[in-house]
This record gives structure tokens, C-alpha cells and sequence, in this order.
């Protein structure tokens, strides 16, 4: 078991100019579960198969331990590597794909035999020992694939969207079964996924990346609650967090935000959150607000009336628990996931009319097409500057 | 001009001017070397015959007979072909290939060899020479062996004597292209001609003499002897082609040889200095060649034009023809035409009076020995089989008829 | 509008009219044929005259002891084994190198299929005149770069001539070594590799314990074009060293022993043509490469992935 630790990790692919991954630097504590995530193309498995020794390292360092390892061919790191293909040995029968690894290390016969077992046990797949790759189910493949990893006890783990090519319900009985079994063998695991809500379910912390560069490194939770910039709001959290362009004025007696012409006091558990916002001068800035944090006001009749909006409903998705309401603001959403430096228009209206997606509780009885009044929980607003993006925060916090 | 031709030639004439409208014949024929000089006796055909063309195709010697065969068969095949003389020509007529030219030809003028060669026991007549006999001897280029000092062997120790004493020099005595067996075998005819001649070789068809006999056998051994010391290296695997253009050249001082095949080495090398001389004796015996037609001229029996080409034939029997395939081409079988200023003929025509005997392929009792030489030739050259056994393979394929 | 209903008949069989241009073509070129050949076999024609009759099975008994025959399916045997042997081994290092995309891999892959698209009979004459003693360049090439004592009369020795016939096949046929190998190693996913790698394989059992098991299908067709085509092997020996497979019928292969007996190996005499003999030997050829092929595919199939 290790820690592993990058410094400045770069990749430059040859006839490109701009780094497919820029610099990275991470610490993965030993026994840690680390998630990477990030949309496709941010870099991710770039940097999982230079961690394994599968891409050459253009500059910087990665450390397994101590051991700077970047001139140690992938069998010498000690690692393991489960596949988004699985890459199981087609020719041969479960058994001997999960024992290759320690057929090639010539362990003797019956210590193999003996070691099969056990991980067999672990998976759940003594039934199936006999069997070529070509005859098993998704979720059985991923096991076999789990099973020749974990069989050699090795001081890392990586892994390249393991579960990617599973079906939704059988995903979600995996992430908790890779999950539980990492926790049990406690090995220093990265895992690469596209899919924030693995990410922020299996992980102990979660690192987020986007074309190349890193943007957070942090448990879920503060990802979820302190993200570093708009990219890393809008990422995490399923529906996004909703950002709108918005003016500021601060006042003696607090903060005051102008949203699509609408007011809402800042309180100032808020502003303690984002310090960033009381140093500005009055002017734009970009609030961030979670769908769970707008309410129907008439649920929360004790709601303080000056956290309060209105706004008509365009659309309502019940969900049983919740109903999702899309209502329109006159405010400019900010979109912040694939590119950067987007133009920050609606295109599919043109205008400025944002739509803001608001978790109503199931209590609530609006209807499509009504005015509605909003609970705004302002003292969990988010606030970033519009230029850099970045949260209105010292960084490093 | 005798009277006969005139005739004929005015039969010719009128039967070319009843044509109402050209009559092409097609024409097969084995010899793409003679092409050119072949044309231009079908020029002066035309020029003399309005109205009949003659279309000839050169097919390269060794797919000649795979070609003609299934045009046969298949009732595709040309007005008028070519086939050797004897079995092949016999087994074409049986089949009712060919159209009976008895009474239609005039074989009168052929020479007597020839004419016994194409007139059959019962006084059929299926096919005539046209262009041609041939005589297998020896060639040398006589500047080279000037230059060496030496004289035509006449004897095959004679012969191998020279054999070691070039090769000692770094000269090559004799180009041989044996890869088909067939120069080695033509030079075992010669070999076995000049042990049993012309009256020995009547006795080897029915059964009184031989391949096997003591002195015979000599001349399987003369053969082996020959392919170890003689030959070029690579004999085996010589095609003729190749092996032609080195004789022309001068790869090798000598080289055995047809008397048609000059044209071909002039054509390589206009300048080569030839001279022929009968193939060198087996021991005590004369040197000796063998003689054999050119394949004679068959008119396809569904052929439509069947006229035109007897008068094709009729013609190219005559001597205007005749003279120029003796000064172009080869031999002609023409009893009274002979070679104006062709050297090598006259040459051929010498070596011949040594010992002279007729190719087996010609001949029905004979005909199998052939191939059986054409393909054992390789294995006693490699010593992979010794005289007895050749000469043995040689006389199992002779079917001896009753005298 | 009313159409008429469609019988159960039409809709059962209707779309074997489809077919039947298809099929009328092939019985026209495959199966009439055969079948006349097949009569033909049994018969005595010569290939000229009409001296025919019947005469059973006469002729394959005779091939049963026909010592050639024997002698040409021998040659053949020993060219697919050399053939065999080196498709397998520099036809397979040759596409592992190819693979590996080397700088002017078009140019590499191009230069080593060319002999493939290029005819066998004008390029055997380049080589008969490259390997002639006489007149090629090989011999002197040898001499000049002072290897001198390995110079042959490649085509006049019986042994070499073999030899010779071999490599000119080989040379000749490397391509689809190269192409079929080459495409079964990019259907490797390259994930597999690089499991193997981090499961501690070097890279020869990277090869030999993953990769090269997924060829299996590429082995399996190889092995039988292979199979097929040196047993139908013809235009090499015929152009290389002749009709009758010299020197001394070292190189004769059952295509020229069947061209030779069917239509003769001389220009001057066609005494010793018995088509009838020869069809019967092309059609037992036929039967036994049929029987061989079934079996071969049959035992390289068993060792295939199940997928």
C-alpha cells in the first residue's frame, strides 16, 4: 500500500499544442478512494494511464510511496488496473484471467488455486470459474475484472470508468459493492468516471478536471457546498446548480442582490461564506443558487419576505418526492460545463430569460403557468466573480 | 516450270478468280521465329492468288499442341493446321478432323523421304510439308574455333577430349538447354543413329535390334558423359529460349541444333560465324544427324473454304514457294529445288550424307520412345539413372511391328 | 383496389426465383462441368480422336499406383510445410512489425504486398532469369560481396531447385501472411495489452500468452488459403523450371503433372497425353484437398475464442 503523488504532471500529445493534461498535481493518501471526474476529454484517463505507465509522461513527476516511478514500466509499479472494456483474456477461462497475474509472477500452483478461491468467495463467482469471458453477463465480467485486480493485493488500484458499460440499476449495486470492497482491502484506489453522482457517492475525495486542468480537489461535500468556480457548481449536483448574471449593492445594513430586477437580501451567513462579496464594491457578479434551496413561498409561511421572488412557472416534472419546477427569471444564466469562455446566452430562446429550475416540495400545489412566489434560501447562496468565475473566496479555503 | 505446276497454278488462278468475295483461311502454325520470312511466302501468295487471304498465327512450340488439341475438340480450330507427320497425323484423321487429300495434292514432287512420310500404307494422303524438313546436327561458331585452334570432333572422345581441355581454358564447350528433355533427347537420336543407322533403326522397329544392345547402350552412356562435361552449367535448368540466345551469342563454341533454328540465331546475333557438323560418332562408329519433316500442313475437315486452302497447299508445294523456303526458312522437300547461296543448308545437307536417320517421333512403332526419353534425360545426366536403365526406359516404349 | 392474395405457396418458396439466375449460372459453370468431367474420368479419351469407351474406375485405381502422382503430391506437401512454416513465423513477425506503425508504414506495407498483385508469370521469368547461372544476377551479386562459395545452379540442382520454388512462393505469397495477420493484430483491442502489462507481463508474454491467441482465426484462415493454394500451385513451377518440373522432375507439383498428362509436356510428340487421366487426377486432387481442407478447418476451428 502507497500513497501516490503527481507533481506538475503534463501531457503534451505530439501535433497538438495545448496540453491534454496541464500540470497536475494531486496526493492520494495511502488506503485513499480518490475519484477523477470531469466531462469527456478533461484529461482524466490521460492521467490515470500515466499514473498506470500506459502514456509516456511529457514532464513532471508521479510518485508511488517515495518512488518517483515515471521511467518504471507498468509491471514494475505494483499497481492494478481495472478496464471500461473489463479487457478480460477472451481465450481464457475466469479462473485463469484472475489468476494471470500471479501465473506470470510463476506463484505456485496450489497458492494460486488457493488465492482464486478467496477472491472467487469475495465476488461471488465460484459458480462461474470454468467459463470463458465470452459467456458471462456485464456485472459478471466487471467482477472477473474486479477479481484479477485485487488478486495480487497490489499498493494501487486504478480504475477507468468500471462501471460505464453496465446498465443503470446494475451501476448502482456495483458502485456500492467496488466501494465496499475498497474500503475492506483499504487500497489506495483512483478511479475515473465521467458520472459526478459515482463520483461523489464512492469517493473519499473527489478531484474535478476540466480540459486538462484541474479545478477542485475535495471531499464531496465541499464540493458540493464550497465549489471552487462556476464549472465545479454546475458539474456537481444533479439538477445543476442554477447561475444567473446579477448586480450587488452593498449597504450599511448587509448585502443587497438584484436578480432579473427582483431583490433579495443577502443575509450574512452568506456573506461570511463568500468574504469575497463584502470586499467588492457594488457591482455584477454571478449568484449560484441549488434547486433544493428555492421553495413554493406558500410552504414556508415563515420565509423572510425580502428572500423572496416571483416568477411563472414554464414547466413541472413531478418526481413523486419533489416536483421540479422550471421557471422563468430575467436574469442571464450563466452555462458553464463543456466550453470554455461560452458566450453566456440562451440559445434556445435568444433573449435574456433564464430558466431556473427550482425543487419544490411535493406539498406544493403550483400549477404550470402560474406566477409563483419562491423561497429563496439566501444564506445558501454562492457567489462567484463574473470575470474569473471563481468563487468569491479566499482560494485554498 | 514443269508442266504439272502450271497447271496447278492455273487451276489456282481460275479457282481464285471464281471467288466471288475474299476467302480468309485461318492458319495455325509452330514456329513464331519464322514469322517473318513465313509471311512473306504468304505474301507472295496473295500477290499471285487475288482473293484468298491467308490469316497465320504463331503458337509458341510449347503450348502448340495443348491449344490445337482443344480447339479440336471444341470445333474451333483453323482451316488449316499443322501436325507431325505419322501417329499424330493419323490419330487427327481417325478422329475426322481432317479432310482426305488424296488425288487433290501433287506429292510427286516431294522428295522420296518425305513423300514416304505423308503418303500412308494404303496410299491415303492426310497432310503435305509446306515448309519444310529439317536436320538435326552440331553447330560451332568457326571464328571461336579458329581462334582456339581446334577441329570438328568426329568422335565422341574426340569430343570429350575437347570438352576437358575447354573447360580447362574457362570456355564452355556446348550450350544444351535441357530443362524439357527435348535437345538431350535429339542428341541421343543422334548419338544412337550413328551406332545403328538408317538400316538399324528399320531393325529397331521390328523388333531385331535394340536400345538395350552393348553398342547402344554406349550411346546413353556418350549422352551422360556429355551432360556431365559438355554442358553449360545450369543445363538442367536451361529453357530453350535462353539457351538459344547463348549459342547465338557465343556462351558455348558449340550448340546441337535444327537446321531451322538458323534463322533464330542470326536473329540473335546477325554476326555469329556458324558452321554444322554431324553430331561426333559413338566410338568407332560415323558421326551422324537425324532428319524429320516440319509438320506437315492438315485442312481442318469442318472447314468451309476447303478448296482455297488445297490450292493453298497446291501452291505452296510449287517452286517459287519452295525456293524461298529453302533460302529463308529451312530445308525444302522439293525434289529439284535446291538452296541458292544458303550455306548452312548446304552444310546440313553434307552432314547428312555421313549417317542420317529419320526422327522416331514420325514413325508409329517409335513414337512412345519419345517422351519416355524426353523425360529420363534429366535423371542420367544427374546420375540418378544409370545407361542400362536409360536405354532400357527407351526400349520398353517401342512397339515393334511385324516386317 | 383489390390485389390478389398471396399463396402460402409464393410466400414459402416465392423468393427462390431470386436465386434462380444465381443457381442456373452456377449449374452452368460449376456443376455441369463438373459432372461431365467427372463422366470424362472415366473414360480412356486420349484428348484427341474419338477412340472413347468406358472404363470404370480404371483410372483412379491406376493412380493409386501411379508412382508421379505420388512424387508431384510429395512436392506439394513439402512446399506447404516450408510455406506453412514461414507464414507463421516471418509473415507474423512481419505484420508484429507493421503493427507497431512505423514511420513509412505505407511504404513498407505497399513493397511487401506488391508480389502479391503482381503476375506470378511475369515475375517468375524475372526471377528465372535472376537465379539462371548463366545469365542472372544472383550468382555474380554473391561473388561480388565476396560470398562466392555459396553461388549454385539454383534451378539445375534437384535439391535447390525445390528450395528455390519454395522461396519464390514464399516471396510471392508474404503479403497475405502479412495483410491477414496484420489485420487480426488491430482487432487486438489495445486494452488487452496493456491489462496484460499491468498484470506483470513482459512484452514476449504479452505476445505469446494474449496477444498471439486471439490470431487464432488468422491462423486458421492462413493455414488453409495456404493449404489450397500451394496444392493448386502451378505458374511458378511451370515458368521456373518447365512442364516437366525439372531438373529431373525434382519440382514437379501435381498442377504440372495434371497440365502434362492432360495436355502433354512436349512440342514434339503428344504420344503420352491421356486427358481422361489427367481430369481423373484433378478430380481425386480435388477430393482429397476438399477432405483435408474440411479436417484442418475443423481441428484449428476447435482451438478458436468462443465470442
Amino acid at each position: 500500500m502507497a500513497s501516490v503523488t503527481t507533481r506538475a504532471l503534463t501531457k503534451t500529445y505530439e501535433g497538438s499544442e495545448k496540453p491534454a493534461l496541464d500540470a497536475l498535481d494531486l496526493e492520494i493518501k495511502d488506503g485513499e478512494f480518490l475519484v477523477l471526474v470531469g466531462p469527456s476529454g478533461c484529461g482524466k484517463s490521460t492521467a490515470l494511464k500515466m499514473i498506470g505507465g500506459l502514456e509516456d509522461v511529457t514532464s513532471g513527476d508521479i510518485l508511488i510511496g517515495e518512488q518517483r516511478v515515471n521511467d518504471y514500466a507498468s509491471r514494475d509499479r505494483d499497481i492494478a488496473m481495472v478496464f471500461q472494456s473489463y479487457a478480460l483474456y477472451p481465450h481464457m477461462t475466469v479462473f485463469d484471467n484472475i489468476a494471470f497475474p500471479l501465473q506470470i509472477a510463476k506463484v505456485p500452483k496450489d497458492e494460486i488455486a488457493r488465492k482464486v478461491e478467496e477472491v472467487a468467495n469475495i465476488l461471488q463467482l465460484q459458480a462461474l470459474l470454468h467459463r470463458k469471458p465470452g459467456r458471462l453477463s456485464g456485472g459478471q465480467r466487471q467482477r472477473v475484472a474486479m477479481g484479477r485486480a485485487i488478486i495480487r493485493r497490489p499498493s494501487v488500484f486504478l480504475m477507468d470508468e468500471p462501471l460505464s458499460n453496465l446498465d443503470a440499476k446494475l451501476r448502482v449495486k456495483m458502485r456500492s459493492e467496488v466501494a465496499q470492497i475498497q474500503r475492506t482491502l483499504g487500497v489506495t484506489t483512483i478511479y475515473v468516471t465521467h458520472d459526478q453522482v459515482e463520483a461523489m457517492t464512492m469517493g473519499d475525495r473527489v478531484a474535478l478536471m476540466r480540459a486538462g486542468v484541474l479545478q477542485q480537489v475535495d471531499t464531496p461535500d465541499n464540493m458540493y457546498h464550497a465549489p471552487a468556480n462556476t464549472f465545479v457548481a454546475s458539474f456537481i449536483g444533479s439538477p445543476a446548480m442554477n447561475l444567473f448574471h446579477a448586480a450587488c449593492e452593498n449597504t450599511a445594513d448587509g448585502a443587497v442582490l438584484t436578480l432579473g430586477g427582483q431583490k433579495i437580501a443577502v443575509p450574512s451567513a452568506a456573506l461570511d461564506r463568500y468574504p469575497g462579496l463584502k470586499d467588492r464594491a457594488s457591482g455584477p457578479v454571478i449568484v449560484g443558487v441549488r434547486p433544493e434551496d428555492l421553495e413554493d413561498a406558500r410552504l414556508k409561511p415563515d420565509h423572510p419576505t425580502d428572500q423572496v421572488i416571483e416568477a411563472e412557472i414554464q414547466l413541472l416534472e413531478s418526481l413523486g418526492s419533489d416536483h421540479m419546477a422550471h421557471v422563468a427569471l430575467n436574469a442571464t444564466p450563466v452555462h458553464d460545463d463543456e466550453e470554455l469562455g461560452q458566450e453566456d446566452l440562451d440559445l434556445t430562446t435568444g433573449s435574456h430569460e433564464g430558466i431556473c429550475i427550482c425543487r419544490f416540495s411535493s406539498q406544493s400545489r403550483a400549477t404550470r403557468g402560474e406566477t409563483v412566489r419562491i423561497a429563496v434560501a439566501a444564506d445558501r447562496l454562492h457567489f462567484f466573480d463574473p470575470d474569473t468565475r471563481q468563487a468569491l473566496r479566499p482560494l485554498g479555503d | 516450270m514443269n508442266k504439272t505446276t502450271t497447271w496447278l497454278a492455273a487451276l489456282a488462278l481460275s479457282a481464285g478468280a471464281a471467288q466471288a468475295d475474299d476467302v480468309t483461311l485461318t492458319m495455325w502454325h509452330q514456329h513464331p521465329e519464322w514469322k517473318a520470312a513465313t509471311q512473306a511466302i504468304l505474301d507472295a501468295f496473295e500477290a499471285e492468288n487475288p482473293g484468298i487471304k491467308i490469316d497465320l498465327e504463331e503458337i509458341a512450340g510449347t503450348n502448340y499442341s495443348a491449344r490445337l488439341n482443344t480447339a479440336l475438340a471444341a470445333g474451333e480450330a483453323p482451316d488449316l493446321f499443322a501436325l507431325p507427320a505419322g501417329p499424330e497425323t493419323l490419330a487427327a484423321a481417325e478422329a475426322g478432323y481432317v479432310a482426305e487429300l488424296t488425288g487433290k495434292v501433287d506429292t510427286s514432287t516431294l522428295r522420296e523421304a518425305a513423300r514416304g512420310a505423308v503418303v500412308g500404307a494404303d496410299g491415303k494422303v492426310y497432310g503435305v510439308p509446306i515448309l519444310g524438313s529439317y536436320s538435326v546436327g552440331l553447330y560451332y561458331h568457326r571464328d571461336k574455333f579458329a581462334e582456339l585452334g581446334i577441329e570438328p570432333p568426329s568422335t565422341h572422345d574426340e569430343l570429350m577430349a575437347m570438352c576437358r581441355s575447354l573447360n580447362e581454358q574457362g570456355v564452355t564447350p556446348m550450350v544444351v538447354p535441357a530443362s524439357d528433355g527435348i535437345v538431350p533427347s535429339f542428341m541421343y537420336m543422334m548419338l544412337t543413329a550413328s551406332v545403328m543407322g538408317a538400316d538399324g533403326f528399320e531393325a529397331l522397329r521390328h523388333g531385331e535390334r535394340s536400345f538395350t544392345d552393348p553398342d547402344m547402350v554406349e550411346a546413353a552412356k556418350a549422352l551422360q558423359e556429355m551432360g556431365q562435361e559438355c554442358f553449360q552449367p545450369g543445363a538442367l535448368s536451361t529453357p530453350y529460349v535462353e539457351g538459344k540466345a547463348m549459342a547465338a551469342i557465343g556462351r558455348g563454341v558449340m550448340m546441337p541444333g535444327g537446321s531451322a533454328d538458323y534463322v533464330g540465331y542470326l536473329e540473335i546475333n546477325p554476326k555469329a560465324d556458324l558452321g554444322v557438323m554431324p553430331f561426333p560418332g559413338v566410338g568407332d562408329n560415323p558421326p551422324s544427324t537425324v532428319t524429320g519433316l516440319e509438320y506437315i500442313f492438315l485442312v481442318n475437315s469442318k472447314s468451309e473454304e476447303q478448296d482455297a486452302a488445297v490450292t493453298f497447299l497446291n501452291w505452296m508445294m510449287g517452286e517459287t514457294a519452295q525456293q524461298m523456303v529453302v533460302d529463308t526458312i529451312t530445308m525444302t522437300t522439293h525434289n529439284e529445288v535446291n538452296p541458292q547461296g544458303n550455306r548452312i543448308l548446304d552444310e546440313f545437307t553434307n552432314a547428312a550424307k555421313s549417317k542420317d536417320v529419320r526422327v522416331w517421333y514420325e514413325l508409329p512403332e517409335t513414337g512412345g520412345v519419345w517422351s519416355v526419353v524426353q523425360q529420363n534425360t534429366a535423371a542420367l545426366i544427374l546420375g540418378e539413372m544409370t545407361p542400362e536403365e536409360f536405354a532400357q526406359a527407351a526400349q520398353d516404349a517401342v512397339s515393334p511391328s511385324a516386317r | 383496389m383489390s390485389a390478389r392474395p398471396v399463396s402460402s405457396f409464393s410466400k414459402t418458396y416465392g423468393h427462390l426465383w431470386f436465386v434462380l439466375p444465381g443457381f442456373a449460372f452456377f449449374l452452368a459453370v460449376m456443376i455441369f462441368p463438373l459432372l461431365f468431367a467427372t463422366g470424362l474420368s472415366m473414360t480412356n479419351w486420349s484428348g484427341l480422336g474419338n477412340d472413347v469407351s468406358f472404363i470404370g474406375l480404371a483410372n483412379y485405381v491406376e493412380i493409386l499406383t501411379h508412382w508421379p502422382f505420388y512424387r508431384a503430391a510429395m512436392h506439394n506437401a513439402f512446399i506447404f510445410l516450408a510455406i506453412l512454416v514461414f507464414q507463421h513465423t516471418v509473415g507474423l513477425y512481419l505484420a508484429v512489425l507493421l503493427n507497431e506503425k512505423p514511420r513509412f508504414m505505407q511504404f513498407y506495407r505497399t513493397v511487401l504486398f506488391l508480389p502479391v498483385i503482381m503476375s506470378l508469370v511475369a515475375t517468375g521469368f524475372v526471377w528465372t532469369l535472376m537465379l539462371s547461372p548463366n545469365i542472372g544476377l544472383i550468382n555474380p551479386m554473391l561473388e561480388k560481396i565476396g560470398l562466392g562459395f555459396l553461388a549454385q545452379q539454383w534451378l539445375s540442382n534437384p535439391t535447390w531447385a525445390l528450395i528455390m520454388i519454395i522461396m519464390v512462393t514464399a516471396w510471392n505469397s508474404m503479403g497475405w501472411a502479412i495483410i491477414i495477420y496484420l489485420a487480426g493484430l488491430q482487432n487486438v483491442p489495445e486494452e488487452l495489452r496493456q491489462a496484460a502489462e499491468m498484470d506483470g507481463a513482459n512484452s514476449r508474454q504479452v505476445f505469446w500468452r494474449v496477444v498471439f491467441p486471439q490470431l487464432s482465426p488468422a491462423f486458421t484462415a492462413l493455414t488453409v488459403l495456404t493449404f489450397i493454394g500451394t496444392f493448386r500451385t502451378f505458374d511458378v513451377v511451370y515458368v521456373l523450371t518447365g512442364p516437366l518440373g525439372a531438373p529431373n522432375f525434382a519440382t514437379d507439383v501435381l498442377g504440372t503433372l495434371i497440365y502434362r498428362t492432360a495436355f502433354g509436356g512436349s512440342s514434339f510428340s503428344s504420344a503420352d497425353i491421356r486427358f481422361a487421366f489427367g481430369v481423373a487426377m484433378a478430380l481425386l486432387t480435388m477430393v482429397i484437398m476438399a477432405v483435408i481442407c474440411w479436417g484442418l478447418i475443423r481441428i484449428l476451428r476447435k482451438r478458436e475464442i468462443e465470442s
